[in-house]
């Protein structure tokens, strides 16, 4: 199963790059970067699964005591929040840009942003 | 052609040296030392129901403030961006409305059913960010469930103004305040941001966990008002 | 001691509020702002106050009432404390910049981006917890990517998508790394990490470390993945770019020194070459750039990779970096660090305050020129970043070759050196763009003779010079924003004043004498201070001549044999020579002060008791200089090129002093020696630099620097006289005979001899008389060089006699054309003639100069060609001695031309009104001709102290007899030569005066019936104009510049290197992504197959 995760977080990482790298438009670049947050995203939240485990909320189903071995390790999925939250806030950010770009420019074109180089 | 082959070789490269990490890692091999300590002691330490709050807010909560403020600064970030051509490009839009071919009102259906949602989804977030320590969900995640009610009512009315006072407020002092709780466990209870000047309440109640509630309360109002702060420059931007 | 979480909290309260308080009111958001960024500077150095500095003592902060893998720590240490007071405070001057700019763009949320800026920076050094530094480099690099759109231009939006993609690959691969590292530790702690290495010692393991190192790298900008980062610094303001460059890098880079405890060798390594192929490949990108803040960005990049390299080589070497001085190499990182941050901040900040983006010619039109203080500003800054004394660049540079060498990593070290010297080239350049007059075309190397009919100036569409124009530069003038490069330049010149004291003393105050080398420190501090307080030129001219009659008296005393030769002659000979300036009118900010600390540091070559004092001085007289050469009307390539080439020498010196005694330490110290003297091949700096300076200041640089190279022989001679092939060197080849057996000295020797021919040479034929004077220096340093190396008694004491002889009748003749130029306006000879009548003195001085060149007799110059040919004969090198003979015939057309050109013939027209030089120039004349006379009739006076200074060298050869020398090969009486010569002389004189004088006919000055020439251009028409035209046809081919076309070959090598890998940048956002993924791949297959 973890294996099966990190797979397929690893793949969305490399479809990522991928987009980056080829996709010739500004707003298809800031998808692909989503793509590459969520593939790190899966990648994390698939460190912390432990075979059979559950989510580490205690309740009727739950009790404290031995509980360990029963859940899923909660440090990762606490980590995951905090790496959503700031890759929404980049892609915000990223959006604004190319919405700047596009008002001064009239283009999202990758290849229309040549004017910085050498 | 070549440059396609070129990224191809690149990824393959960097795809084979991610293998021996995913190689290294399995299910079976059970919690880190950490992490069951966290499993063993987290719910007597802090009160919690939910784990995963109690990492995020308490134990790790300088990432969480850290959080709100990546958040904070990329709203800060989006209104200086979009905020310039705000006055000019929002007057303009008010006249090409009135030629007619401005932008399309939001459909019967949307506006019925963003009349109808909105209540529902204001509940919902607020729910969401005060069963935090108890049940899935959070401050962020109320927030993100409180914005898009008001998302969905600028989809339906495009004349809607928000008042922008209100939402800096909201969000300036709810941050302040966020920092002001961090003080108070410092001063009051072992650190900075430890929730435990209040007292623990009953494990598995609405009132325990110590402050861990107020911490999301006030971050689901800053996260929701800050999101709502962004879509809305979005929306008179373009 | 103040918690570090106030810190953080007060920085997020602010930044929260801030809104609120800004709607209030706009000055209390900026109030706030800067009360805020003063307490960030302030609580650091209260926690180096309650800190123990010696044990670099650390303090750990925990939060939410966890200890720390449990929760989040914050460590307050030392290196911490001392880290966050440079980086604050850089952004606290920022600051200043922004409000006293007063643009639009400084509004409300641009202060609030500062202020979160500032709290991500100060996350990034203070925690030690791994994923919360992620959370921290976020909010930084958030703060930053909004801040570069503060431009609102198009251009900064593309570079803003491009530096977030690449930030955003970065985050990534750092998010990756962090959980596996969690995964396979079971902390996110560093110290526990740190703690439990051992579980990462395996591929997963180091591939894990890696992808948080290769995200740190790319955030830092390495080559070739960093086109993104050029672009951000060529769109962003400077303000913002002075953000990235100093406080976010700087903060980045300590969390890349925080994690290397990591590190095992093989990803040591790895760094290490990729910060210095970044330095290297930086400083090359940066040299070809037009754009000056494109090429401050590189600079930075470079620097940062500096930083990278040397503390990823402190970790492979540790050892030997930790013996040099406390701290390790903690204290080079903050040295290196620190003058990177607030010089490169502050040289940003110059630019957008003068508004240059282009070094290219329209840049005249368009920008604010620095007026004196701006310029001493950008000088002092960009010496600072160019790692000059007393800077700390200048120290960490020294401990970091130091240690290099000691650990014979020769490769790093020279690249390290090759690098600095690129990136000095390069700011000089830009310093002298931006200072120069509007009369310097930047390209004057060697003389300019005017077109007859000059071509009508291009009038240039002048952007500036229409009346919005002018407005607007105006409104930008006023608008300020000096405040902060001001601050940053007092923080650089009084950390370089503490570290000169700290590391020159070293605790060892046991006398006055002690202090001496730092006297040139503060003579620039104290003329500073008379500058500002507008004390009068004469009176600080006045001053600097006492002090250095001064010096002489309370310090030369103390010195014996060769020194206080060199002690007179750099020390009494300057004192003498800054008389002439007592003539300039108005004021001359800097003049006397630089002029002072140049004589100051010559003087303290001589007691320099260490390597290092020895270096401090030299590369403090290099800047000097250089400051001095500038002030000429069209000096600014002639400086560039003699700092070029001056600190080419000084590293080459540098490299040397670590190589003992070897063939090797010969070669390199010779070298740096034989630049400073202008021999031949390494000469093509010194006729601009002679000559373009202020005529009243060349002599310095003729007569008295140009013999610290000399002197630094004479000290280490010993090292010259082994062979210059190492034994064992190509053995048994026929290359091996051929060369065995050839001593530095004979290397030198023929060096010396070539010189001089070739000084004398090309002195022939040129017509500005200052470049005349310049190669004939030249020339005469050549002949000392050659007597040096004769390493006989006889050739010792002359090389000294003529460096004392030189001093008197160079100056002489300096003067005395400087009086002349003075006077004229002009320093073309066929302008001149006849001036015998208007000046007659100088005409005296300069005829007593040229016969002491000449080595007629009966002047000194006779006493010198006598020594010599008996010391060459003696030796047995009868070639060079037959060079030698021919060199000093060809020295004497070109001296008969001096006096003959300008002296003599017919006055013309316009300097009829001519007077005699200001009684200022004649005193030295005076003195001069005083000294020469005195040394001719009897040059036992100098010659028995000369003989005393090298007696312990030699067996003595020469005896006396009364006033007459004797050799193995005839004998020299001064009083008797002397007496026959006027006899000789005077009798034709006479003859010519009183019986000839009916039969003298008055040629006009048009009249060339006899030039046999036609003459196509009439003002050239002058008898003086190509004056040896047939000797320069029969042998004109000598004198093609070959010296200077291997130095330009040289020079186009560096540049075709730079645009090659400029193709790299295409600008292209892909093909930057590109460059990072296979950065990364290629490093992580490179660490993986060493596993």
């Amino acid at each position: 199963m973890t294996h099966i995760v990190l797979a397929l977080g690893f793949l969305l990482v490399c479809i990522g790059f991928w987009g980056l790298m080829t996709r010739k438009e500004v707003f298809r670049l800031i998808i692909s970067f989503s793509l590459l947050d969520t593939g790190v995203h899966v990648i994390m939240v698939g460190i912390g699964y432990v075979r059979t485990g559950t989510a580490p909320i205690f309740d009727e189903a739950l009790a404290v005591a031995g509980a360990v071995g029963k859940v899923v390790d909660p440090v990762p999925s606490a980590l995951v929040l905090t790496a959503i939250v700031i890759g929404l806030a980049v892609t915000a950010l990223m959006l604004s840009f190319a919405i700047r770009l596009h008002a001064s420019r009239g283009s999202l074109a990758v290849d229309d942003m040549k004017e910085l180089k050498w | 052609m070549m440059k396609r082959l070129i990224i191809i070789l690149a990824l393959a490269a960097i795809a084979l040296g991610f293998f021996p990490l995913a190689m290294r890692i399995s299910g079976d091999s059970g919690l880190t030392a950490l992490a069951t300590h966290y499993v063993e002691a987290g719910a007597d330490e802090l009160g919690a129901a939910n784990l995963v709050t109690s990492v995020v807010v308490s134990y790790r909560g300088l990432d969480t403030l850290g959080e709100v403020m990546v958040l904070f600064t990329a709203t800060t970030g989006v209104t200086a961006l979009l905020g310039a051509g705000k006055s000019k490009s929002h007057k303009k839009e008010k006249e090409s409305e009135r030629d007619g071919d401005g932008r399309r009102e939001g459909s019967e259906l949307l506006a019925t059913g963003a009349a109808f949602l909105f209540p529902i989804l204001v509940l919902f977030g607020i729910y969401i960010f005060l069963n935090g320590h108890l049940t899935p969900g959070g401050g962020f995640q109320g927030g993100v469930v409180l914005a898009s009610a008001f998302l969905l009512l600028l989809f339906s009315d495009c004349r809607l103004e928000l008042n922008h006072a209100l939402l800096k407020g909201a969000e300036a002092i709810s941050g302040a305040a966020y920092v002001a709780v961090g003080l108070l466990g410092l001063w009051l209870a072992g650190g900075f941001l430890d929730p435990r000047f209040l007292p623990a309440g009953e494990f598995g109640q609405l009132f325990s966990a110590g402050a861990i509630p107020i911490i999301y309360i006030l971050i689901g109002i800053k996260v929701g008002s800050e999101l709502t702060g962004i879509v809305d420059a979005m929306r008179r931007c373009s | 001691m103040v918690s570090p979480l106030y810190l953080i909290a007060m920085l997020l309260g602010a930044a929260f509020l801030h809104p609120l308080i800004q709607n209030r009111s706009k000055l209390a958001g900026q109030l706030v702002v800067l009360v805020v960024l003063g307490a960030t500077v302030a609580i650091p150095l209260q926690w180096l106050m309650a800190l123990d500095i010696a044990t670099m003592q650390t303090v750990v902060f925990q939060t939410a009432g966890f200890t720390a893998p449990l929760s989040i720590n914050l460590q307050v240490g030392v290196e911490e404390s001392l880290f966050l007071v440079i980086i604050n405070g850089g952004a606290l001057f920022s600051a200043l910049y922004f409000f006293r700019r007063r643009t639009r763009e400084w509004e409300g949320s641009v202060q609030i981006l500062l202020m979160t800026l500032v709290l991500g920076v100060n996350g990034l050094v203070l925690g030690r917890d791994l994923f919360n530094l992620f959370v921290f480099m976020e909010i930084s690099s958030l703060s930053l990517y909004a801040l570069v759109a503060t431009t609102k231009t198009a251009n900064s939006y593309e570079a803003g998508i491009k530096l977030m993609v690449a930030g955003g690959i970065a985050s990534a691969l750092f998010l990756i790394g962090v959980v596996f590292l969690y995964r396979m530790t079971g902390t996110l702690n560093l110290d526990d990490m740190i703690a439990n290495k051992q579980l990462l010692d395996n591929k997963a393991g180091i591939t894990a470390l890696f992808l948080i190192t290769a995200s740190l790298l790319i955030e830092l900008k390495p080559f070739p993945a960093n086109g993104w980062g050029a672009d951000v610094y060529q769109a962003a303001d400077p303000g913002v770019s002075a953000l990235t460059s100093g406080t976010s890098a700087t903060a980045i880079f300590f969390v890349l020194y925080k994690i290397t405890p990591l590190f095992g060798f093989e990803l040591l390594q790895v760094v290490a070459a990729s910060g210095g192929i970044t330095f290297i490949f930086s400083q090359l990108l940066a040299y070809k750039q037009d754009s000056v803040r494109r090429m401050l960005g590189y600079s930075s990049i470079g620097q940062i990779g500096l930083l990278i390299l040397v503390v990823a080589l402190g970790s492979l070497y540790g050892e030997a970096f930790t013996t040099t001085m406390f701290g390790g190499i903690f204290l080079l990182v903050l040295l290196l660090g620190g003058n990177h941050l607030f010089s490169k901040a502050g040289l940003f900040w110059m630019s957008g305050i003068t508004g240059q983006h282009s070094l290219g010619t329209m840049r005249q039109s368009k920008t604010v020129r620095l007026g004196p203080v701006g310029a001493a500003l950008q000088g002092i800054l960009t010496s600072a970043l160019a790692g000059f004394p007393p800077f700390p660049a200048f120290w960490a540079k020294w401990i970091v070759i130091t240690a290099l060498l000691a650990f014979g990593s020769y490769w790093w070290a020279s690249i390290i050196l090759i690098g600095s010297l690129i990136e000095a080239a390069y700011l000089f350049k830009w310093f002298l763009n931006a200072v120069k007059s509007p009369v310097d075309p930047g390209t004057v190397h060697d003389e300019v003779i005017p077109e007859d009919f000059p071509e009508e100036p291009v009038k240039e569409p002048m952007a500036g010079a229409s009346p919005a124009g002018i407005v607007a530069r105006i409104a930008r003038q006023s608008s300020g924003g000096w405040i902060a490069p001001f601050m940053a330049t007092a923080v650089l010149v009084a950390c370089g004043m503490l570290l000169a004291t700290m590391f020159i003393l070293r605790g060892r105050i046991s006398g006055y004498r002690d202090m001496v080398l730092l006297l040139p420190l503060a003579v620039l501090v104290l003329w500073t201070v008379f500058d500002v307080i507008r004390v009068p030129f004469k009176l600080q001219i006045g001053l600097a001549i006492i002090c250095s009659a001064g010096y002489g008296l309370v310090f030369l005393p103390g010195l014996d044999g060769i020194r206080l030769v060199f002690g007179l002659i750099f020390i009494a000979g300057s004192a003498v020579q800054m008389v002439p300036l007592l003539n300039r009118r108005g004021h001359h900010r800097g003049l006397a002060g630089m002029l002072l600390a140049l004589v100051f540091s010559l003087g303290n070559l001589l007691f320099a008791s260490s390597a290092l004092e020895f270096f401090f001085s030299w590369e403090l007289m290099t800047i000097t200089s250089f400051f001095l050469v500038v002030r000429g009307r069209q000096a600014s390539g002639a400086a560039l090129r003699y700092l070029v080439f001056s600190l080419g020498g000084a590293f080459s010196i540098l490299a040397g002093l670590f190589f003992g005694s070897s063939p090797l330490a010969a070669l390199l110290l010779g070298i740096g020696f034989l630049v400073k003297m202008g021999t031949l091949g390494l000469h093509i700096w010194l006729p601009g630099a002679y000559a373009e300076t202020d005529d009243d200041m060349s002599t310095f640089f003729s007569s008295v620097t140009s013999k610290a190279g000399l002197f630094m022989l004479f000290l280490l001679a010993g090292l010259f006289v082994q062979e210059a092939i190492p034994a064992g060197f190509a053995a048994g080849t026929r290359l091996e005979s051929l060369l065995s057996g050839i001593a530095f000295t004979d290397l030198l020797g023929w060096l010396g001899v070539v010189t001089a021919f070739a000084g004398a040479f090309l002195a022939l034929f040129k017509e500005d008389i200052k470049y005349t004077l310049a190669y004939s220096s030249m020339g005469q340093v050549g002949y000392m060089l050659l007597s040096f190396a004769l390493m006989s008694q006889l050739g010792w004491m002359n090389s000294l006699y003529l460096a004392v002889t030189h001093l008197m009748f160079k100056g002489m003749l300096f003067v005395a054309i400087s009086g002349v130029v003075y006077r004229t306006k002009t320093r073309l000879m066929y302008q001149m003639g006849g001036l015998i009548t208007r000046m007659p003195i100088t005409f005296f001085t300069v005829l007593i100069g040229i016969i002491a060149v000449s080595g007629v007799p009966p002047l000194t110059g006779f006493g010198a060609k006598w020594m010599l040919y008996t010391a060459l004969i003696e030796k047995g090198w009868y070639l060079q001695a037959a060079l030698a003979m021919f060199a000093s015939g060809i020295a004497f057309l070109y001296l008969f031309r001096l006096i003959h050109v300008i002296f003599l013939g017919q006055l013309k027209d316009e300097h009829r009104t001519v007077t005699e030089a200001p009684i200022w120039m004649l005193i030295p004349q005076v003195v001069g001709i005083a000294g020469i006379m005195l040394y001719s009739m009897y040059p036992s006076l100098l010659l028995k102290p000369l003989e005393a200074a090298v007696a312990p060298f030699f067996e003595t050869t020469i005896s006396w007899d009364g006033y007459t020398v004797l050799s193995t090969l005839g004998y020299w009486n001064g009083t008797a030569v002397m007496y026959v010569t006027m006899g000789v002389f005077l009798v034709p004189l006479l003859w010519l005066l009183i019986v000839q004088r009916k039969n003298t006919q008055k040629v006009g000055q048009f009249n060339i019936v006899y030039a046999a020439e036609r003459p196509y251009r009439p003002e050239t028409t002058h008898f003086g104009y190509n004056f040896f035209a047939p000797y320069e046809k029969a042998l004109g081919f000598l004198h093609k510049p070959l010296a200077t076309r291997f130095w330009y070959r040289v020079v186009s090598v560096a540049e075709v290197a730079g645009s090659m890998v400029r193709k790299l940048y295409t600008g292209n956002i892909q093909t930057y992504a590109l460059w990072i993924v296979i950065y990364t791949s290629i490093l992580l297959s490179i660490l993986q197959r060493g596993m």
